[in-house]
């Protein structure tokens, strides 16, 4: 049965209810009248829309599936975990795209995918289905230098309301046979198209690591740095000045296995080490503000924990079991739930990614 | 719970078809437009709300009742406000209309979430007519945008 508004709805009540529809939806709407075809695109609208309350954040699983001997994409159907994910064809749109390996995210519902054969780089919004191949950057070093290690970071800078892109390698000269001093840092602009390069970031004897997660917060990227495996510091990029911080690590004096992650929208470090029984603790610490360290919980002792892979909300952390299943640990009520999703081999297989949908485009938001 | 024995203060409302509806005030006041009223002194005794027809008040009252009690839990509030949306799409776009002019945000949020849920897997046609929007595309204007997004039509519901 049809039922119409009559009298209209006000704008502002107009779009309430757009903000809350799916991507897919508004999408689809697009072509109803021209006013809701720009409406959805401006940029304020699609703030408004990815913080949409109903809009939550939600987990999503990329892992190894032994009955079909193929990678899937699993998606919780909401945040309490509660519920086997959908495993089905209609989320299929959430695989990683062919020729990309592996990913990072997400920031604003963007995913940043890299390909460690070719180095292609490219931006994904599974929402919209919106995929774009980076341009490489041109190379500042003569061929004779190698690429020994890399590490990626993107967000937005807030100032100027743009996407950035940050690639940090570190290289080995083959003619000299010893390390290139400092690290290279490009970074690309979303709108701009094109990379450039920052001065070389020197960080003496020192080495940077990939975060857990997309390590983004408030106009800045954070990854882990640390000397020889001690004396950890937090290094950070604010997207909008481009300079780099060194931040003081958590005082700590024991030999662990570090890193970092998000937690509540903050920066925190998971330091994990095995007791003398080969039992897993986890110490981990919330970063106030900067440079400021407060211990929030010790987990421990874990019997049968591989890694721990990132918190779930506030009071749940997600870990891989020594049987390689994902695993929610409440730090509230000491309870672990096993979720029935398994990766391959230690260390492989398993990808976790907070996942909420977007309108914003790959292409930048000054195109259309 | 406990009772007490002070007076309960009451305020009259008077809807568009002149009829009156005497509420505790406390349950009136969570209409931020009529708090408002009340705090600037231009209301007397009776409240006229000439935006609002009786039809609607009777439902905006019995969700302010429930909204105002302290004892219900989370849980049960989530239920009510689930039952109470179940209605007709163009009873939801009344009592929205009385919502924003009454100004109740939770009454409003539900209520915008559920012409969200009713309309997400319609046909833009489908929407044109609930939504009485005229289509100012060309034909060709449209199947160029239809195109930009065809796998966003799979899926959709019969008119």
């Amino acid at each position: 049965m049809l039922s119409t508004c009559d009298p209209e709805l006000p704008e502002d009540v107009v779009i309430e209810i757009l903000s809350r529809l799916p991507v897919k939806s508004l999408l689809r709407f697009k072509c109803v009248c021209k006013h809701w075809y720009t409406r959805t695109k401006k940029p304020s609208f699609i703030r408004e829309h990815f913080n949409q309350e109903n809009n939550q954040a939600r987990l999503l699983v990329h892992h190894y599936d032994f009955d079909t001997d193929t990678y899937v994409v699993a998606l919780f159907p909401d945040k309490t975990l509660k519920g086997m994910p959908s495993i089905h064809e209609e989320i299929d749109y959430l695989h990683i795209p062919p020729a990309m390996e592996t990913g990072i995210g997400s920031i604003d519902g963007l995913f940043f995918l890299h390909n460690g054969l070719d180095d292609n780089m490219a931006l994904w919004n599974p929402a919209t289905r919106e995929f774009r191949l980076l341009p490489a950057p041109h190379s500042i070093l003569p061929p004779y230098f190698s690429t020994i290690w890399h590490t990626f970071g993107y967000g937005l800078d807030n100032l100027a309301n743009i996407y950035k892109f940050i690639w940090i390698r570190s290289f080995w000269d083959e003619q000299m046979d010893n390390p290139y001093p400092s690290f290279v840092v490009a970074i690309y602009t979303l709108g701009s198209d094109s990379w450039r390069y920052l001065d070389p970031l020197e960080l003496p004897n020192r080495a940077i690591h990939s975060s857990l997660c997309a390590t983004y917060v408030n106009g800045a990227y954070y990854w882990l740095s640390s000397e020889n495996g001690e004396n950890h510091s937090v290094l950070s990029l604010n997207m909008t000045s481009e300079v780099f911080r060194e931040i003081q690590g958590p005082d700590h004096r024991k030999k662990t296995w570090v890193n970092l992650t998000l937690y509540n929208n903050g920066i925190a470090l998971f330091l994990c080490q095995t007791d003398m029984v080969l039992q897993f603790i986890i110490d981990i610490w919330v970063m106030k503000e900067e440079g400021c360290w407060t211990k929030l919980l010790i987990v421990k002792p874990f019997p049968e924990i591989l890694r721990p892979l990132g918190f779930w909300k506030s009071e749940d952390l997600l870990l891989e079991s020594g049987c390689l299943e994902l695993v929610l640990y409440n730090h509230d009520t000491k309870e672990t739930t096993g979720l029935g999703i398994y990766g391959f081999f230690t260390y492989c297989g398993l990808s976790i990614f907070s996942y909420k949908e977007s309108l914003v485009s790959v292409k930048g938001q000054n195109e259309d | 719970m406990a009772t007490t024995t002070t007076e309960t203060k009451m305020l009259t409302l008077c809807t568009s078809d002149k009829q009156q509806f005497q509420i505790e005030e406390t349950i009136a006041l969570q209409a931020v437009t009529i708090r408002n009223m009340v705090e600037d002194e231009c209301a007397s005794n009776v409240i006229p709300l000439p935006n609002v027809n009786s039809k609607i008040m009777i439902q905006i009252i019995e969700y302010l009742k429930k909204h105002v009690d302290s004892s219900v839990s989370k849980e049960d509030m989530e239920k009510f406000d689930s039952a109470f949306v179940e209605k007709k799409l163009s009873e939801i776009f009344d009592i929205i209309l009385a919502a924003n002019y009454l100004n109740i945000k939770n009454l409003l949020d539900i209520c915008c979430q559920r012409v969200a849920d009713v309309m997400k897997n319609k046909s833009p046609e489908w929407v044109r007519r609930t939504f009485n929007i005229v289509n100012d595309f060309t034909a060709e204007e449209e199947a160029k945008i239809r195109k930009e997004h065809e796998w966003a039509f799979e899926g959709v519901d019969e008119d």
